[in-house]
């Protein structure tokens, strides 16, 4: 379908909206050939009357569309700024532990066998055997848990001496978890002073159109947003009282009716 | 019990759903910590927080605390007179100095038996 313009009616075509958007949205896809979509179009870049959409950020980015700067914004490039400089390394100690519990097992294991290989001597001494072969194996065996118990030893102190370590990185996770926090406070704020910057604008808008400012339906707040936005690239519209032309005309920005 | 301590907003919200879906092998819950039972089940839920956040989750085994068995006996006496005996703002290396009970630095220093 080859179709231009500023207000382009497609009604007829039985197109499906998410395509379409995703193609509007997608500056690779050349089945729509439009300006490049801001971030503000994925809050307000598709008019339905049961698209999914948070009001708060939606007028947030439609405040940020026009050029408005939140007063938080300084505070959160400060924090931004500290948490990229955190650099936080691993605390990861999986292998330490898995050694220094096989290590463990495997003393466990060796005592055990001393253990039995030293009863067999005695018994087959007892009973006037020979126990010479016996006796050998008891010491190899005897000499593989000195290894063993080394190992362990060793193993044990490396886990002890890595928990020491960790815990110093615990506490840069701990600072940088705070700043995460604060980072999300911040822009949770920026959000809301952004959103209100905007709402009497909106709340007009929607006064306008005829809506209850207090409670309108989703199809018409977001034409309400959409006008105060300042949009580049073209708006989807699937429903709302306009055909394509005065849609275009009342958004001041393209429009792709469906 | 198992003391388990999230490091990030990632393993944080993971440790929330696991305590709200798994109550019954939740001892207490702190804001981004919890204590888990000593049972298989709060074992499992340990060793998948510890799989799914490796890098944000640390796990400790804990263990009630009895004074009369777990501390040295002059430790224990030492706490019990200071708070019973010291006054408001008498800070403790203070209130050891000139006593039979152990100064600050050793008390630091003085490892407890396992």
């Amino acid at each position: 379908m080859d179709r231009w313009g500023r207000a382009v009616d497609c009604r007829d075509a039985a197109l499906d909206p998410a395509r379409v958007l995703r193609a509007v949205r997608d500056p690779h896809d050349d089945r729509v050939r439009c300006p490049r979509a801001a971030p503000v179009h994925d809050h307000v870049g598709f008019v339905a009357a049961d698209a999914a959409l948070n009001r708060r950020a939606a007028a947030a980015a439609v405040a940020r569309s026009r050029g408005l700067r939140a007063p938080e914004a300084d505070d959160l490039a400060a924090a931004r700024k500290k948490l990229a400089a955190i650099e936080a390394t691993t605390t990861d100690l999986r292998p330490v532990r898995e050694q220094a519990a096989a290590t463990a097992g495997e003393r466990e294991r060796l005592r055990e066998r001393v253990a039995r290989l030293r009863g067999e001597v005695q018994a087959r001494r007892e009973a006037g055997l020979d126990a010479e072969e016996t006796t050998e194996r008891f010491r190899a065996a005897a000499r593989e848990l000195s290894e063993a118990a080394t190992a362990e030893a060793a193993a044990t102190e490396r886990l002890d001496r890595e928990r020491g370590r960790v815990r110093d990185r615990y506490d840069v996770r701990e600072r940088r978890l705070a700043l995460e926090d604060e980072i999300g406070n911040l822009e949770r704020a920026a959000r809301a002073s952004l959103a209100d910057a905007v709402r009497p604008r909106i709340e007009q808008a929607l006064d306008a159109l005829g809506a209850d400012p207090d409670d309108p339906p989703t199809h018409l707040w977001t034409l309400a947003a959409a006008r105060v936005a300042v949009v580049a690239a073209p708006v989807v519209v699937t429903a709302g009282p306009f055909d394509a032309s005065e849609a275009a005309r009342w958004l001041d920005a393209p429009v792709v009716q469906l | 019990m198992l003391l388990v301590v999230t490091y990030s907003r990632a393993a944080r919200t993971t440790l929330r759903n696991v305590c709200r879906a798994h109550e019954e092998s939740v001892v207490r819950r702190f804001g981004r910590a919890a204590l888990l039972a000593a049972t298989g089940h709060g074992a499992f839920l340990a060793c998948r927080l510890r799989e799914r956040h490796p890098d944000a989750v640390q796990v400790e085994r804990t263990a009630p605390f009895n004074e009369f068995t777990d501390a040295p006996d002059e430790v224990r006496e030492a706490a019990v007179a200071y708070e019973r005996e010291a006054t408001k703002h008498t800070p403790y290396a203070r209130f050891a100095t000139g006593t039979d009970h152990p100064d600050p630095d050793r008390l630091r220093d003085r490892p407890l038996d396992a």
